[in-house]
């Protein structure tokens, strides 16, 4: 990817650019003190008064950038405010680096040996200390950089030794050695950045794209469910009414199915959070009042049993109505008075065992008679890779439906 | 228990927009000796003003009525018949509809399309002590309270925090078996109590989530500034 370097980022990028030199900024106080100990060192009778204004000014200068800094850095950047911030940062840098550079301008003149290797050496210093600072936005490195090295090496041209003249060049060559150093730096420094960025906003995207998936899975499966239970039942209970052979008891029992339907759906819905235990009690919850009503007893003889990562609210669904339908047959087809619902685990296997006591019928052939009936129930199983079971005899007959623990 | 002369016969009361629940209700009640329906209305409008007259044993309401919440009118029976049970009516008894019932102040729900019997047998129920819970229910008390046992012990001692309100060993243990599908009258069996007392702990499960949301409610508008 090519990009000019001198840009300025897009808003939230620049922000984070900002928010690591406000960071680096404030650990510069020091630089004062830095600046007292040279006036101290180079104070003589030609300079004092310079010197003391010099240190006022820029004593000035750094309080003006580290309080503005300080507000930005505590307040919420808004990013269209971010370039403003950029570019007065730059300025109040240039302001510094002028000044900084009017040092060799005051002392140069009539300072020892000595005191010159000090002003070069706090002029190296503060080049090196400002590129560290100032790496993540290079224009802030321009400027606080160029006045600095231009001034001082001007000064050192007009100074006509061929010593002070190589020093100049030197000083242009250390610049750009430092630039150069601040651009990679920035260029990474961005490149983090910006990689952060896309991680977090590719997450986002994929969160969505799953929060869509899941919808569309959820509405798939309300319909098909409307479709197979309540839409089916209720329309074979309008086609028994419009061939008006169902008494008032019966058609409420039609009813009461399509009810249970519904609130079935509703169930499956809320979340079970895997546990086949919690869905099963519902179902007995549910189911419980239409039992009693029709004057069987029910018998709930469970064992704690794992948790079962597969069940989602499909498979929940599918569970439920096998067993609804299980019962239902119960109530409509047998005479019986007892019912009873064993949960057990056999090895990798859950088993749900529905027994009655009632008169039983030929399971061969009720497998093979059209209808929904069993061979409804087996789809079912079949859909969530589960084996569904009838045993019947003139005792009784029993349901069992052999779950996988594992899929 | 109740001294009043009448204290056999329980008075109910019904607020409900739904002309053949209402319907269903008077007949049940009518073939009942025990039980018997003392005033129906069908607006919020109506039900808070029923409230002005002396106080019935068990109050049911319906949530969503015409003119407004039922929510208003179980927080206004609160104040004014406190001895009264309330009951909330629901179609399907669903988590959403029946946790905010309960945290209204009801202490049970009935669903409409139970029949005459049940319907007379919950009422009793609630009567006596407790109402049924649904495990769906229960698994969402439970998780509700777990969850805020563990916020304690991360911001422990936080002096804003509302009052923990715990739920008692043997409360959870009733709510544990529920979420596995047991009766009332089995659980009793398994812990080796009286029915009547697991009535009384789930009464008092109920009891406690209302007062929790109300000290979270307390919580959440300091939060927000609402109180100070």
């Amino acid at each position: 990817m090519k990009q000019n370097p001198f840009r300025l980022d897009e808003g939230r990028v620049l922000i984070e650019q900002l928010r690591l030199v406000m960071g680096n900024l404030q650990t510069t106080y020091p630089v004062l003190l830095v600046a007292l100990l040279v006036c101290l060192a180079l104070s003589n009778g030609q300079n004092e008064h310079h010197l003391a204004w010099w240190f006022v000014a820029i004593t000035f200068s750094q309080l003006v950038i580290q309080l503005y800094t300080r507000r930005q850095f505590t307040a919420k950047i808004q990013p269209k405010n971010i370039q403003k911030i950029v570019w007065i940062l730059v300025v109040l840098n240039i302001i510094d680096a002028i000044l900084w550079g009017l040092l060799p301008w005051i002392t140069l003149d009539n300072v020892t040996p000595s005191g010159f290797i000090l002003v070069f050496a706090l002029f190296a210093g503060m080049l090196g200390g400002g590129s560290a600072t100032h790496s993540p936005i290079p224009w802030l490195f321009i400027a606080f950089a160029v006045p600095q090295s231009l001034l001082f090496s001007i000064k050192l041209l007009l100074l006509e030794e061929t010593a002070y003249v190589v020093m100049s060049m030197s000083i242009l060559a250390y610049f750009l050695v430092m630039f150069g150093h601040v651009m990679n730096t920035s260029k990474a420094v961005r490149t983090s950045i910006k990689l952060r960025f896309d991680l977090a906003d590719s997450q986002a995207k994929l969160r969505e794209v799953e929060r869509k998936q899941t919808l569309d899975n959820e509405r798939q499966r309300l319909i098909q469910d409307m479709h197979d239970g309540l839409g089916s039942s209720l329309i074979s209970a309008l086609r028994v009414v419009e061939r008006g052979n169902m008494n008032d008891a019966e058609l409420a029992l039609v009813i009461k199915g399509c009810i249970d339907d519904l609130k079935l759906a509703i169930d499956s819905m809320e979340p079970v959070d895997k546990s086949l235990l919690l869905l099963l009690a519902t179902l007995r919850f549910r189911l419980g009042p239409r039992l009693e009503s029709a004057g069987i007893q029910l018998t709930w003889q469970v064992e704690n049993i794992p948790t079962i990562d597969w069940l989602d609210p499909k498979s929940a669904l599918h569970i439920l109505r096998i067993l609804q339908e299980a019962i239902a047959n119960i109530i409509k087809h047998t005479s019986a008075t007892k019912v009873t619902v064993t949960i057990t685990v056999d090895g990798h296997f859950v088993i749900v065992k529905v027994q009655d006591n009632g008169p039983g019928f030929d399971v061969t052939k009720a497998l093979q008679a059209r209808g929904k009936g069993l061979s409804g129930q087996k789809r079912r199983a079949r859909d969530i890779g589960a084996q569904i079971d009838w045993q019947s005899t003139n005792a009784g007959t029993s349901v069992s439906l052999t779950l996988p623990i594992l899929k | 228990m109740r001294n009043t002369p009448s204290s056999h016969l329980i008075r109910v009361a019904l607020v409900d927009d739904d002309l053949d629940f209402q319907m269903a209700v008077t007949e049940a009640l009518g073939s009942s000796k025990d039980v018997m329906l003392q005033s129906v209305a069908s607006t919020m409008a109506e039900g808070l003003a029923m409230l002005n007259a002396p106080q019935v044993d068990v109050l049911i309401v319906d949530l969503g009525l015409p003119d407004g919440s039922g929510i208003e009118v179980i927080k206004a029976a609160h104040q004014k018949w406190p001895e009264c049970n309330l009951m909330v009516s629901t179609t399907f008894g669903d988590e959403l509809h029946v946790i905010q019932s309960l945290e209204a102040g009801a202490a049970g729900y009935i669903l409409k399309d139970s029949d005459s019997d049940n319907l007379i047998n919950e009422i009793k129920s609630l009567h006596s002590g407790g109402s049924p819970i649904s495990p769906l229910i229960a698994r969402k008390i439970l998780t509700h309270f777990r969850n805020d046992s563990q916020k304690t012990i991360l911001h422990n001692s936080k002096a804003t925090d509302p009052t923990p309100v715990a739920l008692s060993k043997r409360e959870q243990e009733v709510l544990e078996y529920i979420t596995k599908g047991f009766s009332s009258n089995e659980i009793a069996g398994l812990l080796e109590v009286s029915p009547h007392t697991v009535l009384t702990f789930i009464r008092r499960i109920y009891a406690k989530l209302k007062v929790k949301s109300k000290t979270e409610a307390i919580y959440e508008a300091r939060n927000q500034g609402l109180l100070n």
